[in-house]
């Protein structure tokens, strides 16, 4: 390899890593739409990403990246789904999936602070209910297990699951309004 | 997304899909709430950003551990937060649990005690607790209206209806000793919150539910949503838990027997409806009824002014089972029906050709769909009375030996009371002999009129009050299922004008 191939494949690379950190959370929001499971929506950001890094050559750089990575992403959710057998529901419906998409970019609130919140409320979550997002979001464990961990049932886990997310997006929103009345 | 609380059945279906369990059909009601109604979708959008957040974003994770750790100031622990997100899960997670040993301690000083959070027409026995102040652990008589406490430990809010004794245990557990209360907790399990009664155990896993201590029987747990665990009690033991989820009751016995139940949901007061009632509670309002009632009970015409506050009035015989509860205002009493059986024996002796019939009631379900407010005896007899909301959910009045024109079936409302169930409704029925015709108003407004060909004087002998049993095992449970409070019955036919005036004083919202 001369000099100047490898110069140009590590300018290459800083360019896509500039693009992909700038559209991360848009894609990585749109995969958990139509794939929510942990496993599927991991898999499929994954495959996505390094689909996005072989096929960049292909990618027109006078039009928007986010569209093309979107495009990517759609693809692999459509291929993991017929190797899973689950098809991802909103892509059978993609006129809504877009206007879904469009609608939260006509709102105000940056994500950066909603993140911030999060961490506030995440933190502020007891330990018991701290362990479930652990296990289930960052352990990527099955639900049965957790049940039998947590000594509750597999509805019993859902519903807290359900009830913990609830609360953190209220916990959320108290802190948006806070901010916004100060 | 807006503050109002989703939509439950939204929220559900939302959640379903975040994982992966929404069913086709679920799935079809969601698609078409979405595509409907621009609040869905921004409420699942948010949620699924959530999701994401959680999913994706490990340094975010990394960071509330992060503060967990500073919190307890006796971490040496260091938690490498990896830069790249895709791979960051493993070594965070197993910096977690290492943080959250030493965070729970933290956590546990932290959470605020219980507090008293708002009252609507509360009067204690003795000192009166103000409002916004912190409960410790002393015995409390709530002798009239309601009062919210506040858990934030389980982010619950429990009402508690007069007649009550109650007392706070710790942050997490309440002693009822009598009375009733409904809890929504937001963040129960196995932590959350616990309710000890005489009879039983009652421990919360992030639900509302309720219960209710009728003395002398058991006590009783209900659950709206979620589950809760139940045990029997004795003394300070505990039998085995039982596991309650949405739709079941159950009654724990001071013998330790365990009866099912059917929910009774309209029977207790839930946190939305006390709003509504502390503002019908105004002193000015209690003016204008106390002054509505004294003008009524100057009426000549009047056969039966029954407030149930006391049992001596002279047409009241035994009573079978019926409890005596609050009424609509606080401090007035109303007969609720709980049992099989349950009623009080009434007679006016008397006969009319001019009747009216009114009464403030709150309906639950019942497993004939017949709630029974008014029955006289020996049914078969021409005149004899009977007064109900029927299995069709609308207000019948059966006068035996009335006929309609080509029509089988007994005179009734229009209106259904499904829609009604969990608050306090007036109901009126109007018999006149002479016009041979039978009208309904419901809370004041008229409903509908039907006209009999045949129409004996009604008799007004030996009846029951909240039921119309019979000793034939043909028929089921037709008690009044629910409260009956102020009953009224007049021998003449009070006009629509009248009824809308006396409804109005004496709407408790």
């Amino acid at each position: 390899m001369n000099e100047t191939t490898a110069d140009s494949r590590s300018e290459n690379r800083a360019d896509f890593l500039a693009r992909f950190l700038e559209i991360e959370t848009s894609l990585y929001r749109y995969v958990c739409a139509v794939a929510p499971v942990p496993q599927d929506a991991r898999d499929i950001g994954q495959e996505t990403a390094l689909a996005l890094w072989e096929h960049d050559d292909r990618y027109d750089h006078s039009r928007p990246f986010l569209p093309w990575a979107l495009r990517v992403a759609r693809n692999k959710a459509r291929q993991h789904a017929e190797k899973a057998g689950r098809f991802p529901r909103l892509l059978d419906d993609e006129a809504l999936l877009d206007l879904i998409i469009s609608e939260g970019e006509e709102q105000p609130g940056g994500s950066d602070d909603r993140m911030a919140h999060l961490q506030e409320c995440l933190g502020k979550l007891r330990p018991d209910h701290f362990c479930l997002i652990q296990g289930y979001y960052w352990q990527c464990k099955k639900i049965e297990p957790l049940a039998v961990e947590l000594e509750t049932t597999v509805e019993g886990i859902y519903k807290r699951l359900q009830r913990i997310r609830g609360q953190l997006e209220k916990c959320i929103r108290m802190h948006e309004q806070k901010e916004g009345n100060s | 997304m807006s503050n109002s609380k989703p939509d439950p059945q939204l929220e559900s279906l939302v959640a379903d899909h975040l994982d992966g369990r929404l069913s086709e059909e679920g799935w079809e009601i969601l698609k078409s709430c979405l595509h409907e109604d621009r609040a869905a979708r921004d409420y699942f959008r948010t949620m699924t950003n959530l999701h994401a957040s959680l999913l994706g974003d490990s340094l975010n994770a990394g960071k509330a551990l992060a503060k967990r750790d500073a919190a307890t100031r006796e971490s040496e622990t260091t938690i490498a937060l990896p830069t790249d997100r895709w791979a960051a899960w493993i070594g965070l997670a197993a910096a977690a649990c290492l943080v959250l040993g030493l965070g729970a301690w933290w956590w546990q000083v932290s959470t605020s005690t219980v507090t008293l959070a708002r009252v609507a027409g509360a009067v204690f026995s003795g000192q009166a607790p103000e409002v916004g102040s912190k409960l410790n652990d002393q015995s409390m008589q709530l002798e009239s209206g309601l009062v919210e406490l506040d858990f934030p430990r389980c982010d619950a809010s429990v009402l508690i209806e007069a007649p009550a004794v109650f007392r706070v245990i710790d942050r997490q557990t309440l002693w009822l000793e009598s009375g009733r209360l409904t809890a929504d907790v937001q963040n129960g399990d196995e932590l959350g919150l616990r309710v000890l009664t005489p009879d039983s155990d009652v421990l919360d896993l992030g639900t509302r539910f309720a219960v209710d201590v009728v003395v002398g029987r058991g006590s009783e747990v209900h659950v709206f949503e979620g589950e809760v665990t139940a045990a029997t009690r004795s003394g300070d033991s505990s039998g085995p838990a039982r596991s309650l989820v949405e739709g079941e009751a159950l009654r724990l016995g001071k013998s330790g027997a365990i009866t099912e139940r059917e929910l009774r949901r309209a029977t207790f007061i839930h946190t939305d409806e006390m709003r509504r009632l502390k503002n019908g509670w105004s002193p000015e309002r209690r003016k204008n009824r106390e002054s509505a009632q004294s003008q009524m009970k100057m009426d000549d015409a009047l056969l039966a002014f029954v407030d149930f506050s006391s049992m001596d009035h002279p047409a009241i015989g035994e009573n079978r089972g019926a409890r005596r509860v609050q009424g609509r205002f606080p401090g007035t009493t109303a007969l609720e029906f709980l049992d099989k059986g349950d009623h009080v024996r009434f007679d006016l002796e008397a006969t009319t050709d001019q009747l009216t019939l009114m009464a403030w009631v709150r309906l639950d379900h019942n497993a004939t769909g017949i709630n029974s407010i008014y029955h006289t005896d020996n049914w078969k007899t021409p005149g004899q009375v009977h007064w109900m909301v029927a299995e069709n959910k609308q207000m019948r009045l059966a006068i035996y030996g009335q006929e309609l024109p080509a029509v089988r079936g007994w005179p009734e409302s229009q209106r259904t009371f499904i829609e009604d169930l969990g608050r306090w409704v007036h109901l009126a029925s109007l018999y006149d002999v002479g016009a041979k015709s039978v009208r309904f108003l419901i809370d004041g407004q008229f409903d509908s009129e039907v006209v009999l060909d045949e129409a004996p004087p009604a008799l007004l002998g030996p009846a029951q009050i909240g039921n119309w049993s019979t000793n034939d095992p043909r028929y089921g449970d037709r008690r009044l299922s629910g409260r009956l409070d102020e009953l009224v019955i007049l021998t003449r036919i009070l006009s629509a004008k009248e009824i809308a005036a006396w409804v109005e004083a004496g709407s408790p919202y």
